[in-house]
């Protein structure tokens, strides 16, 4: 997209500017991998030497401390040397040098060769694919940690790991499943959706696109790498508590600075969401008309922007006591131990509605295109969004009922926390209206849609129990958690995502997925997912607690038992990467609009066009008018594109 | 890829894209700096939580704050703010200016401002070294070093910014029609401003 | 009071008023904590009160660009209620007369307030389709012929889609007399006519009158 230039240009390059240099000079200096990796290494020993040299002229004793070390050279300077080394930051360094402005040659937008996606590339389109396959990558590498663990926990005992591996496995699982699967997975695909839904022919800062995509790599191989610490991976939970985590080995600052990588990368993202969807809608596209999922991004994004510096400030605090000694949540020092809790908690409640607004919206569009069916009450779906929204900052303490807060506090947090049952019901059963009566297609898209909302029903009544008090003193900490937990998210936001995933295959891809393997893989992961989570509801009330790696023998079949299904559950995932490796290189062509919907995106071809319209449409009603006489979405320009494509199909 | 679709895409190359709809009267660039802005008031704020949590909640809090014999260099900083604030005055000055056309004060103005918020980070920098107490010596200690070294990182980049404009201003790239790109890291500076105000009452006076 | 972030002038009136009001603050909070909080808690809503209240910058007039092919005149005719009023059909006819003219009829699907929330619109749209049918046949009865649609239930949006999508020379709105006319609450024509660089002919239909005859 061509930026607006404020400036008179004194002097333009050739639009197709030919680099001056061979193929094997452009491999190792030119923008790219190669030179990101090389350039990360020397940015290490930049900031290796700076700390050594800066600790030497203050004559601090000793001069070598491998956790500053690391901190400078392998966690700051090292990841922003890697953006520089494969050009995520050339045009702003270009621009702030003051030379002419280049005309954009729009030479790094859109992909052409599978060799575009490990590129920095500014197409919302394959920045939104970029996202899905690096989650994917690390949900892999999340669920193999888990099948580990569970098999270590298939007996009572210790059996594989020691005790310091097992937390490091558990926390390490959720760090990557929270913070580089379902958060950028809904980020993926709403990269890759939104601009086309509002009729726009990309995101407002597609430069920051690319760059947010590329913060997120780095953040994971943060993560991960982090079991290769002296002291092995971080321990202390996902949740990272002081004072426990202060007191941790080296890994935990693997923790403390990935946060804040896939932090910026989220709140990039979202302000690019935001700008997006506040200043380039379509004509006619009122905040009325447009599509739930934007609505769910909206307001996910707003989420985002206003509650990640929380957690940002958290883990600074856990390093700054580490680092710097400070006492934040040090009590010998005059810190406030519980403190880390509410900051902590403050964003990452919020948190929890990043991870599934999203996959509201892409219910929404599902149930509706699959239902043929307008969605019941449009506006009342909107509003509850908000409603999460404004609530969900208001119910942070419901995590801390037995942490030892004040006692007034917990009463009004159980209201709001049980009060946030009325919007998210509001879109149950506004779901539920939208199905009545529809002509239902059960795609493997729908089956996932259907498949969320027991399952997330299931998990929403899990919370219920655990807002009031008297039961979560109870429940606290045990596997009943672990259940409420998975039911939501995995049960909730993973098989939302896995229903965008198929429903925007098509588009994305060009190619149309096998449906018999797709419904293979939905029936294979509910029926394993079921089995394994529902019984921890059991054995938590039962008294098992969570985070262990030793548990009483009372619990050992149970335990079994849902191991056995645990692994029953990664199996169903080979069926899911294998349908989509094989569609996505030999799978049917897909027509541009196989499920008949009304949103903008399915009105241009599959894959859309590089720059996504020939005109940008006019838009005359709302988006889900099924059924409805004379109602229209859009007025397109019929695009070149569409029509021969509709000729290849006819 | 389809290679159909490969062809077609490369015949739209040539045309670039369709210019964007304009949905809201509120400028992109703007409502994004509002938004980065925003969303670094959230920041303060978790610092500013984490200083009620150890100087209200805390019931173990002293009861004079900084607990003696310790004291927060109030006038140095008071001298800071002035800086800070007169440098506020200069970008202004600096964007009157190139919006009246008048080069020479524009630059002046924009290095004046550089130039003061240099001195501002160089007087913090002599006042950690010379305040008389470390990051270790207790939470009013870790609040006042983190307050305003949080604030200091803005100035920072707040720099880098004007360092930006001030490079970009001398090749001559804005004028009365096209200065876009000096109101934004101007609303950032004020922005650092008004924080510090926060910051100075908060951490010094209060 | 404008948002500090609009422009850059308006960041440094915000932060001289900062300066300002901060120094209330540290103030009282040295005459007693509490009454510091309570001085920040009343600035703020201050704050948010007059910020609340200002008007940002009025938009500019809109091109239309008309679509009308040579010697062809393109008119828009909104109504709803009053679509069937008589006083709108002679105005259609004579205008029909004069000019070689197309008409494309809208008629907002206008709702009650809270149906609009609760997305209740079939009915409203269903009553605005048969006024229309009913408009249009009497139309072609006496020889004009006109395209009709039903329009978005706020009259505004609804003449927004038709403008852009129609590109009129002229728009015709008809509401009820001043006193019974929402639209004229809302004032739905003067927005019309500072929104685009259009002829807007405004038609009062008593639907009372007709009925009394």
């Amino acid at each position: 997209m061509t930026t607006t230039h404020d400036e008179p240009d004194t002097q333009q390059y050739p639009a197709h500017f030919e680099p001056p240099h061979g193929p094997t000079w452009r491999l190792f200096f030119g923008p790219g991998l190669v030179r990101g990796a090389w350039m990360a290494g020397l940015g290490f020993v930049l900031g290796m030497l700076l700390v050594l040299v800066l600790r030497a002229w203050w004559s601090w004793d000793p001069v070598w401390n491998t956790q500053v070390v690391l901190v400078v050279g392998a966690m700051v300077v090292g990841p922003i040397f890697f953006l520089a080394g494969i050009g995520s930051f050339d045009y702003w360094l270009h621009y702030l040098s003051g030379r002419p402005t280049r005309p954009e040659d729009h030479s790094g937008h859109g992909a052409r060769t599978w060799k575009d996606y490990f590129r920095v590339n500014t197409d919302h389109k394959v920045i939104g694919i970029q996202y899905l396959v690096t989650t994917f990558v690390f949900f892999t590498v999340g669920g193999l940690m888990a099948m580990f663990f569970r098999a270590e926990l298939a007996q009572p005992g210790l059996q594989f790991v020691d005790s310091q591996t097992f937390n490091g496995l558990v926390s390490v699982h959720a760090t990557l499943m929270i913070f580089l699967f379902v958060i950028p997975a809904f980020a993926g695909l709403a990269n890759f959706a939104v601009p086309l839904m509002l009729g726009a022919p990309d995101m407002a800062f597609p430069r920051l696109n690319a760059l947010s995509f590329w913060l997120l790599p780095i953040a994971g191989i943060m993560f991960v790498s982090s079991f290769i610490a002296p002291g092995g991976a971080f321990g202390a939970g996902w949740t990272g508590y002081a004072p426990l985590s202060e007191g941790q080995p080296l890994g935990q600052t693997f923790f403390n600075m990935g946060v804040q990588w896939a932090g910026a990368s989220s709140i990039m993202t979202a302000l690019n969401f935001l700008v997006t969807i506040i200043t380039m809608r379509a004509p006619g596209m009122t905040f009325w008309r447009m599509p739930l999922l934007v609505w769910a991004n909206f307001t996910t994004s707003l989420l985002v922007v206003l509650a990640t510096p929380f957690i940002a400030g958290s883990q600074f605090f856990v390093m700054f006591d580490r680092i710097l000694h400070t006492s934040f949540f040090t009590p010998d020092g005059g810190g406030y131990v519980l403190g880390y809790q509410h900051i902590f908690w403050f964003y990452s409640h919020p948190a929890v509605y990043i991870m599934m607004l999203p996959g509201f919206g892409i219910v929404s569009e599902v149930i509706s295109s699959m239902s043929r069916k307008p969605i019941f009450g449009y506006r009342l779906m909107a509003l509850s969004l908000i409603g999460i929204l404004v609530l969900g900052f208001s119910v942070w303490a419901h995590h801390m009922f037995v942490a030892g807060m004040a006692d007034w506090l917990r009463v009004p947090m159980m209201i709001t926390t049980l009060l946030i049952a009325i919007p998210t019901g509001i879109k149950v059963f506004s779901w539920i209206a939208t199905l009545w009566r529809g002509r239902i297609h059960l795609t493997t898209p729908m089956l996932f849609a259907l498949g969320f909302v027991t399952m997330f029903v299931i998990g929403g009544l899990s919370g219920i129990y655990l807002g009031s008090v008297p039961i979560d003193i109870a429940a606290s900490d045990t596997y009943f958690i672990v259940a409420h937990i998975h039911y939501v998210l995995f049960g909730g936001s993973v098989f939302t995502i896995y229903a965008g995933v198929y429903y925007w295959f098509p588009k994305m891809t060009g190619r149309m997925y096998d449906e018999r393997l797709g419904k293979l893989h939905f029936w294979l992961t509910f029926v394993s997912f079921n089995a394994t989570f529902f019984p921890m509801h059991y054995i938590g009330l039962r008294g098992m607690p969570r985070r262990v790696f030793d548990y009483d023998q009372a619990f050992g079949d149970m335990n079994l038992f849902i191991s056995i299904a645990s692994f029953v559950l990664g199996a169903s995932f080979v069926v899911f990467v294998y349908n989509m490796v094989t569609s996505w290189t030999r799978g049917p062509i897909a027509e541009a609009n196989p499920w008949h919907a009304r949103t903008l995106e399915w009105q241009v071809s599959s894959p859309p066009p590089i720059f996504n319209f020939d005109e940008i449409p006019q838009v005359v009603g709302g988006p889900y008018e099924y059924g409805v006489p004379g109602a229209r979405h859009a007025v397109l320009t019929p695009s070149k594109e569409a029509k021969e494509t509709q000729e290849v199909h006819a | 890829m389809s290679t159909h679709a490969e062809s077609l895409s490369h015949h739209d190359e040539h045309h670039g894209p369709p210019t964007a709809n304009q949905s809201s009267r509120v400028d992109a660039r703007t409502l994004g700096m509002l938004l980065f802005i925003g969303s670094e008031i959230m920041l303060f704020g978790s610092f500013f939580a984490a200083y009620f949590f150890v100087r209200v909640v805390n019931p173990g809090a002293p009861a004079e704050w900084p607990p003696p014999p310790y004291e927060f260099p109030v006038f140095v900083a008071g001298v800071n703010t002035c800086i800070l604030v007169t440098s506020s005055f200069t970008m202004h000055w600096a964007l009157q200016s190139i919006k009246r056309g008048q080069r020479n004060g524009f630059l002046a103005g924009m290095v004046l401002t550089f130039l003061m918020g240099l001195a501002f980070l160089c007087t913090q920098l002599i006042e950690y070294l010379n305040v008389g107490f470390n990051t270790g010596d207790g939470a009013f200690a870790s609040v006042f070093f983190g307050l305003t070294g949080l604030h200091g990182a803005h100035v920072a980049i707040g720099l880098s910014l004007l360092l930006m404009v001030i490079i970009r201003g001398f090749r001559g790239h804005y004028s009365p029609e096209h200065h876009h790109g000096v109101e934004l890291p101007g609303i950032y500076w004020h922005f650092v401003d008004v924080m510090w105000i926060v910051v100075y009452s908060m951490v010094y006076l209060v | 009071m404008e948002s500090p972030f609009r422009s850059e002038a308006a960041a440094f009136r915000f932060l001289l008023i900062t300066i300002g009001a901060f120094a209330l603050i540290v103030l009282a909070s040295w005459a007693s904590t509490v009454l510091g909080f309570l001085t920040f808690l009343g600035l703020s809503a201050a704050a948010v009160a007059v910020y609340l209240r200002q008007r940002g910058p009025a938009p500019e007039r809109e091109r239309v660009e008309p679509l009308s092919g040579p010697g062809e005149r393109r008119i828009l005719v909104v109504a709803n209620e009053t679509v069937e009023g008589e006083e709108l059909l002679s105005t259609i006819s004579t205008l029909a007369l004069s000019h070689n003219a197309r008409f494309l009829v809208v008629c907002p699907a206008l709702n009650s307030r809270l149906k609009t929330f609760t997305s209740d619109e079939d009915p409203a749209r269903e009553a605005a389709q048969k006024r229309l049918d009913d408009t249009l046949e009497r139309l072609s009865s006496v020889g004009i012929d006109a395209r009709g649609e039903v329009g978005d239930g706020d009259p505004l949006v609804a003449i927004d889609d038709a403008v852009r999508t129609f590109g009129p020379d002229e728009i015709v709105i008809s509401t009820h007399p001043p006193g019974r006319s929402n639209w004229l609450e809302h004032g739905v024509v003067e927005s019309v006519r500072a929104r685009y660089d259009v002829d807007v002919t405004h038609v009062v239909v008593d639907l009372s009158v007709r009925e009394g005859a």
